[in-house]
């Protein structure tokens, strides 16, 4: 009797209990931060005459992987390779783990074009996220490539895909003739397609992309004295600004394109001017004693900041683009150089050195908070992607400097392998205009 | 007026009498008096009238006779006055004798009369006196009852608060015996509820952290998203469907989060498949960096 009582009073409890909480509710807090598995099978190219020169799937299964956010399924892993719909098994790629899940199909299309269909799906919704046809010329299909992997990042990620932006960057390499021979390259994000834009016995510094992407300025010691050089990149053609007594350097361009800020030491020490490119005329907008140099606009184009040895020790300071007094930004550490907004203006990436290593650091300037994004000695010259997921820098692989990027949190850095020697102050391009 | 009605015949009586003794007083002497007066004219009223010496003569013995007759008339008229007089005198003293008399009976009268009343006075005292002592003898019972019957309602009180403070010691008493056996009961139930919440807590934190694993993160600021996904289990911890019932406003974050609670099945379950009904429908929170 006691022992029914027990256990109907048992009952009565979880059933109380049960009702209490019809739904258990379970908090989440955190998750991982680790790379979506996805699944990129090979697109089918029997439908096109002669088949391809490239591998889509394979170009936007490397850009989804540089990316840092993507771990792609190898093709060795894959139990079966659907190119449609309708011959998809979703139990299939769960069981490998995988989130998502692109297929394509290219064919032939009239004038020698082809055109590319692919689709996403979801693996555990079991539905297609997004799907696209894109008619294109053979020579194109890289593009085409950047352009899935932009469409896929974005879908994934809720954040615009950076793969058909480009970079510039200096190489320098000992030539035939036994000379240091410098280099401007731009190239696809990817690496891909490099072009070289200027070669030049003596050093070349600090490209700088125009606000549309059609534009590359740079520093250029030929002749031996520094001058600043505006190249357009269609045509080649560049042209030189008026240069000064002394330094003529660290070119950058005002969101609006207008305006370039630049240092000159024309009047004593370093100062940062700012120079119409329709008026072609200078103004000066800092002026100090120290060494003033290496501004970057702000995204409104309203502040410029530059890094100064003012107070003792080089700095982040800010200025206002009409002029005015300068602020200093940074206090955290005894040095902080190089400094670029992130493009929403959030942020400011920058080189900041801790235990006498130069490390990739960014500053929110909300909190004032310093995060630490590199592990290297002697990491250099931060560049946001445009989407501000990445920062591209250069950093030292043994003896030789080469390219690297880092996520903007920190957590996924990424070496970029590239031909030309020393490779260093990679600068990412706009998006595409 | 008491009087009156006692003894009317004797009062009307003793009334009438007062009155006619008020009225002799009064009036008495006057009537006398004017019996004097009219008694002068008759005895002036003699005249004589000579005619003739024979007639004279006739008339002188005539007249001596009648003179002689009225002598003798005047002398019984006095005589009879004196009489009268005597008579009326003696009327006079027996009257005075009689009202003497009267006084004095009506002295005497009032004298029993007020012994009476004062009888009457004394007796009506004296019956006051006892009424009074009745009254407060009653008073005295009345408020002895009074007293009694205060002493019987206080005692009656006093009785019944005892009787209300030995009730409510004795449900005090059961009740403090029922909320022991309550609380025992309870504390039973919580008790099983304890072990039972227990058991349920460690395995929501085994599918917390086996949902934590799956979840990747989408990039980019997620801090203050806030995301509800509804699941269904199967009894073996399969997912029937996940729905996301609260969205973040973030198509990425949701996607990721529903995944992330697909991704983790077969979800770890009690073997007690009591148990086990707590999940069968489960509300995973996602507040990436809440607490």
């Amino acid at each position: 009797m006691k022992r029914t009582m027990k256990t109907v009073l048992l009952l009565c409890t979880l059933l109380s209990f049960s009702a209490m909480s019809e739904a258990l509710r379970i908090e989440i807090t955190q998750g991982v931060s680790s790379a979506q598995p996805i699944a990129i099978v090979p697109f089918s190219t029997t439908q096109v005459a002669g088949g391809l020169a490239i591998d889509i799937a394979q170009i936007v299964s490397d850009d989804l992987a540089r990316s840092g956010r993507f771990k792609p399924l190898p093709r060795t892993d894959m139990l079966n390779k659907p190119t449609s719909a309708e011959h998809v098994n979703f139990r299939n790629w769960q069981s490998l783990g995988q989130d998502n899940l692109a297929i394509g199909r290219v064919s032939s299309a009239a004038n020698g074009m082809v055109t590319v269909q692919f689709q996403l799906f979801d693996v555990y919704r079991g539905e297609q996220l997004t799907g696209f046809s894109i008619s294109a010329n053979r020579s194109d299909l890289r593009g085409v490539a950047h352009r899935i992997s932009d469409l896929i990042y974005e879908k994934l990620t809720g954040q615009k895909g950076a793969f058909s932006t480009r970079m510039a960057y200096v190489t320098s390499k000992l030539g035939i003739n036994g000379q240091l021979e410098y280099k401007i390259q731009v190239a696809d994000a990817d690496g891909f397609g490099a072009k070289t834009i200027v070669t030049s016995s003596e050093p070349l510094m600090s490209p700088a992309w125009s606000p549309n992407g059609d534009k590359i300025s740079y520093v250029s010691y030929e002749g031996r004295r520094s001058s600043i050089y505006t190249q357009t990149l269609r045509t080649g053609q560049r042209e030189k600004l008026r240069s000064f007594k002394g330094i003529n350097g660290a070119p950058s361009w005002s969101p609006d394109g207008t305006q370039l800020a630049l240092t000159l030491s024309k009047d004593g020490s370093a100062d940062i001017y700012v120079y119409n490119v329709i008026t072609r005329s200078f103004r000066r907008l800092t002026r100090s004693y120290a060494i003033d140099t290496e501004p970057d606009w702000s995204p409104d184009g309203r502040q410029i900041i530059f890094t100064s040895d003012r107070g003792g020790k080089p700095q982040i300071y800010k200025i206002s683009a009409n002029g005015g007094q300068a602020a200093r930004l940074t206090f955290e550490g005894s040095y902080n150089a190089r400094a670029s907004y992130s493009p929403d203006g959030k942020y400011i990436t920058m080189v900041h050195r801790v235990n006498g290593q130069y490390r990739i650091a960014t500053l929110d300037l909300k909190t004032g908070f310093t995060n630490i994004l590199t592990d290297g000695k002697l990491d250099e010259s931060p560049s946001y992607a445009p989407n501000g997921s990445m920062i591209l820098y250069s950093t030292n692989d043994g003896l030789k400097s080469i390219l690297a990027a880092v996520s903007s949190d920190g957590k996924v850095r990424q070496k970029l392998r590239l031909q030309g020697g020393e490779v260093r102050e990679p600068a990412w391009s706009p998006f595409k205009q | 007026m008491d009087l009156f009605k006692k003894h009317p015949i004797a009062v009307m009586l003793s009334v009438i009498f007062h009155l006619a003794l008020v009225i002799f007083f009064v009036f008495g002497a006057e009537l006398f008096n004017e019996k004097k007066i009219e008694s002068k004219p008759t005895v002036n009223v003699v005249k004589a009238t000579v005619i003739d010496e024979s007639k004279v003569k006739a008339e002188a013995k005539k007249l001596k006779e009648l003179e002689k007759k009225k002598k003798l008339q005047e002398k019984k008229r006095l005589e009879d006055i004196k009489e009268k007089r005597l008579a009326e005198e003696k009327k006079i003293a027996d009257l005075k004798k009689q009202h003497a008399e009267q006084k004095k009976k009506l002295a005497q009268q009032k004298a029993e009369e007020a012994a009476k009343q004062a009888k009457l006075k004394q007796q009506q005292a004296l019956k006051r006196k006892k009424e009074a002592e009745a009254e407060a003898e009653a008073k005295k019972k009345k408020l002895a009852q009074a007293k009694k019957e205060k002493e019987r309602l206080a005692k009656e009180k006093v009785a019944k608060i005892k009787a209300a403070a030995d009730a409510k010691a004795a449900k005090e008493q059961a009740e403090r015996e029922q909320a022991l056996r309550e609380q025992l009961e309870k504390e039973e139930q919580e008790n099983q509820k304890r072990l039972a919440e227990k058991a349920v807590a460690s395995y929501r934190d085994l599918i917390k952290q086996k949902v934590e694993r799956n979840w990747i993160q989408p990039p980019g600021e997620i801090a203050g998203l806030n995301c509800v996904v509804r699941v269904r289990i199967m009894p073996g911890g399969d997912v029937i469907d996940a729905q996301v019932i609260q969205s973040s406003g973030n198509a990425v974050f949701d996607r990721s989060v529903e995944r992330a609670t697909r991704k983790a099945a077969p979800l770890p379950l009690p073997d007690d498949p009591r148990l086990a009904s707590y999940f069968r429908i489960l509300e995973f929170v996602f507040r990436p960096g809440g607490q």
